[in-house]
């Protein structure tokens, strides 16, 4: 028994996985927020995600107006202040978050479903989502906490890097920004930007409800108005403004640490580009799976240069990035990107059957289990829902990866990847990544700061 | 602190809560190997889990950070497996994998399809009885380890903070000890010391394994008889009793960081845990003091701190009810702008102080029992999260049946009991503080004394 362990068994991933047990069904509220439902009626629970467009794409100037107006939902309303809320929804158990990113702002409700719970829940969710206060004391407290927040910001080497990295991609593009704005934006938001804000982009139209668990379809349509058809139907927000091509070269940012932290990348593609899963696969094999991937074979396990290396490709309304990142100790940089260097023209150079095989088994057999739980389902609806993609899309990107064609995949990669275009940051001590990004390749220029 | 070996962030909740015992069984083979599964069908998947009774806190000094090398070389090669041919195995039938390691046990944990569980405890029981430590891999493992290292500790100044706090407060308590260890111990390991480690704790009768998912208890049984159960059991050292001094007077510690930005401390104080309490009603009036200090926005140090007087930018409160040793209540804050160290101090005692003095209401307890009893049913939706409270109940040795009976006891505690709690246990004779000093606001953020 014990010697056959070495041994790859071929062929045991009979089947696809089957989502037959998941039936999602899609519809839109009387106001035209567009509803998506599965019935999960294991757990007397239920898990709601309502999105709404308006990340810190649609940020104008004062950037952190998204952010803050997201943030103080669920910090008093019509009905109750915040310290109300906050003891009449912990008194239920119900779980109210929120969350601003640069598409989307989420508002994450969790609840059980007895109804003695679930209707004061509903209630206050529904109160919390369509008339809140934005008053000005809470508004006053919360940009001094974010504040100090973008202040301990500067204490983090990754944090830093990684603006710093968002920002040299895309440039003037909403994009560039982190969420949460900046000490000097933040500083001259009022309480009149968020209600401005939040009466343009919190509409029912612009709205998407996920909702998974122990309630039926008629409920599940009922708590769906009840969430936000109070909400005016608004209009339709435009488009978010196209993404140019970034500067190539590295920047030198200097920061006292142990370690060098290096961001690199372009532009990806966006969620709906019919290259997205070939790219997928493509970046899985790069460095999107952790020690299945070639960066974490090369950099990590073959030379000990890093703790983590990885590459992701970000689909977005617009093209996100598509990125790798380490960090290592400042000496090994050169090393370090002189492998990256290698491992990025391997990527062009070849992808065998074999590997690419590993990496189909790799992701259909793991996708079932990012979809094993009422919290991950909920996510991937949200997310169908606000890109539009189709209802059968978890039934369809197994099938669409395992009927990948390794030539087809090979020229999807070389048209879109171009290391010698790629822009980046190393944010360490100076005068040994400066050595770093003279080691670099993909630096037609250097900038320095 | 969980040292994970790969980049896996996991929410960590330091509450272990209750297990649903309806469905799981329990069982003790010959060679010793404690067997917990616990059925949930509601998705093709299984989590396994092998949990081994060591961890920092078992560590001599001079080798600190042992357990979590070791657990990295355990990926790293046996008899029958190639350096990182487990994990290409385990990602080829579409799994994840990790292993973390904290102070009182380490852990190994396969997320794949129920069809593969067979073949997760063939590769399990390989590695608990064939590993072989190779200096190649090791010399290469110590470097990613050392930049581990770098990124979680040395380059946060808030990690930092934490880690040294921890030497002073433990006194002679093991738990002094980084669970990652002192960068001059991972420099001067030997191949030798994990031999040794591996010899003396890598054993079926000083483990569990825990499968939690589609399974049938007795499916896996017939499974664990081919496999684990072939694994010989091994004479064990017995863990050394350790030494716990008395407190036996307030202990303050500044430090500062060129990185640090934004001044926040840490406040502890030596109580007993559920394990060396002679009272056990002591530590869930502990845990529920902790829970009224801090539990969502309605509890003590967010509605009077952060939301009443403003003069906290973040603050928080944990204990471990459940560690193995005497441990630390830690109460911590970053306080808001134009706030010293010494008034955010100052804060805290007196929300202290108004508890020892004025008590709790019921109300406030019926609060945290609510949001208990619904984490509850939400932590169900996580195979991971269950299969890690059956190991975690394991390592520390809490019977499961206390574990299924947290609500029920925090139930019990009265008002009263957590007033005595605050008064017995959070004194100054007790208590450990640690500010984080940025270096520019040296003269302003001065606190102590």
């Amino acid at each position: 028994m014990k010697k056959r362990i070495g041994l790859v068994v071929i062929g045991w991933l009979v089947a696809l996985p089957s989502f037959a047990a998941l039936q999602i069904e899609s519809w839109q509220t009387p106001k035209g927020a567009k509803v998506l439902y599965a019935y999960a009626p294991e757990l007397p629970m239920v898990d709601v995600r309502v999105v709404f467009d308006a990340g810190s794409a649609r940020d104008t100037d004062k950037k952190g107006v998204a952010y803050l107006t997201n943030q103080l939902i669920g910090q008093g309303d019509a009905q109750r202040d915040e310290e109300r809320f906050a003891e009449e929804s912990e008194s239920l158990g119900l779980q109210f978050s929120t969350q601003s990113l640069k598409d989307m702002a989420v508002i994450n409700i969790r609840s059980l479903t007895r109804a003695d719970v679930l209707e004061p829940a509903l209630a206050l969710s529904a109160s919390a989502i369509s008339k809140p206060l934005f008053s000005e004391a809470v508004l006053k407290r919360e940009k001094a906490q974010l504040m100090t927040r973008l202040q301990a910001k500067q204490q983090s080497a990754a944090a830093l890097a990684r603006d710093a990295f968002w920002q040299q991609l895309y440039g003037q593009h909403p994009y560039a920004y982190a969420s949460e704005g900046t000490l000097d934006s933040v500083k001259t938001i009022t309480s009149t930007d968020l209600k401005q804000f939040y009466r343009r982009y919190y509409t029912a139209t612009n709205a998407v409800v996920a909702i998974v668990g122990q309630v039926d379809k008629a409920k599940a349509q009922a708590m769906a108005i009840q969430l936000v058809d109070s909400l005016p139907q608004g209009q339709a927000v435009p488009a978010v403004a196209a993404v140019s091509a970034p500067v190539a070269g590295m920047k030198q940012i200097d920061y006292p640490a142990s370690q060098t932290q290096i961001l690199m990348g372009q532009l990806g593609v966006h969620r709906l580009d019919v290259d997205y899963i070939p790219l997928y696969v493509a970046n899985h094999i790069l460095g999107g799976s952790g020690f299945a991937s070639r960066l974490m074979e090369e950099v990590r396990e073959k030379r000990g240069l890093v703790y983590g290396v990885s590459s992701s490709i970000i689909p977005m309304r617009q093209p996100g990035p598509w990125m790798l990142s380490l960090q290592t100790a400042t000496n090994n940089a050169p090393e370090a990107l002189a492998v990256v260097k290698d491992t990025l023209a391997g990527l062009l150079a070849d992808i065998p059957e074999s590997e690419l095989q590993e990496h189909k088994d790799n992701i259909i057999g793991s996708f079932a289990l990012e979809t094993d739980s009422n919290k991950d389902i909920v996510g991937y609806l949200a997310m169908m829902g606000f890109y539009q993609l189709p209802l059968s899309w978890m039934e369809d990107f197994p099938k669409q990866v395992a009927a990948l064609d390794r030539q087809q995949l090979l020229s999807v990669v070389r048209r879109h990847l171009k290391p010698e275009q790629w822009t980046g940051v190393l944010l360490g001590k100076p005068a040994d990544t400066q050595a770093g990004a003279k080691a670099l390749p993909v630096t037609p220029k250097m900038i320095h700061q | 602190m969980i040292s994970m070996k790969k980049m896996v962030s996991l929410l960590l909740v330091a509450v272990l809560s209750p297990v649903y015992a309806s469905n799981l069984t329990q069982f003790q083979l010959d060679n010793g190997l404690v067997v917990m599964v616990k059925e949930d069908k509601r998705a093709p998947v299984v989590t396994s889990q092998v949990w081994y009774k060591v961890g920092a806190s078992y560590e001599p000094d001079g080798v600190t950070g042992v357990s979590h090398m070791l657990e990295h070389m355990m990926f790293k090669g046996t008899e029958n497996l190639k350096p990182g041919e487990l994990s290409k195995i385990i990602a080829r039938l579409g799994g994840s994998e990790n292993a973390f390691t904290s102070q009182d046990y380490t852990a190994y944990f396969q997320t794949i399809h129920k069809d593969h569980l067979k073949r997760m405890l063939e590769l399990e029981s390989e590695r608990m009885q064939s590993l072989k430590l190779d200096d190649t891999e090791f010399q290469k493992e110590r470097k990613v380890v050392l930049e581990e290292r770098r990124m979680r500790v040395e380059d946060q100044p808030t990690s930092r903070l934490r880690e040294r706090f921890e030497a002073v407060a433990h006194d002679t308590n093991p738990y002094r000890r980084p669970v990652i260890g002192w960068q001059q111990d991972i420099e001067h390991y030997q191949l030798t010391d994990l031999q040794i480690w591996y010899d003396r704790h890598y054993a079926p009768n000083n483990a569990a394994l825990v499968v939690v998912g589609d399974v049938d208890a007795e499916q896996v049984r017939a499974m664990v008889n081919e496999t684990l159960a072939k694994v010989p059991a091994r004479s064990l050292d017995s863990a050394k009793k350790v030494a716990n001094l008395p407190p036996v007077g307030e202990k303050r510690l500044v430090m500062s960081d060129e990185r640090a930005k934004v001044p926040s401390l840490l406040m502890g104080f030596a109580v007993p845990s559920w394990n060396t309490s002679d009272d056990k009603s002591q530590a869930y009036a502990l845990e529920m003091l902790a829970h009224v200090l801090d539990a969502g926005n309605s509890s003590r140090l967010s509605k009077e701190l952060v939301r009443g007087s403003q003069q906290l930018s973040q603050a928080g409160a944990g204990y471990d009810l459940y560690a193995r040793l005497p441990t630390q209540f830690v109460l911590s804050a970053v306080p808001a702008d134009g706030v010293t160290l010494a008034q955010a101090e100052a804060a805290l005692r007196q929300s202290i102080a108004r508890i020892v003095e004025k008590g709790v209401t019921r109300e406030e307890l019926k609060r945290v029992l609510a949001q208990v009893e619904a984490a509850e049913v939400y932590q169900q939706d996580s195979l991971f999260f269950q299969g890690m409270k059956l190991g975690q109940a394991f390592t520390l040795g809490v019977p499961t049946a206390e574990i299924d009976a947290y609500l029920t006891q925090l139930a019990k505690v009265t008002p009263e009991q957590v007033q005595q709690a605050a008064k017995n246990w959070l004194v100054t004779e007790r208590m450990t503080v640690a500010y984080l000093q940025p270096k520019a606001t040296d003269s302003m953020a001065k606190g102590g004394k």
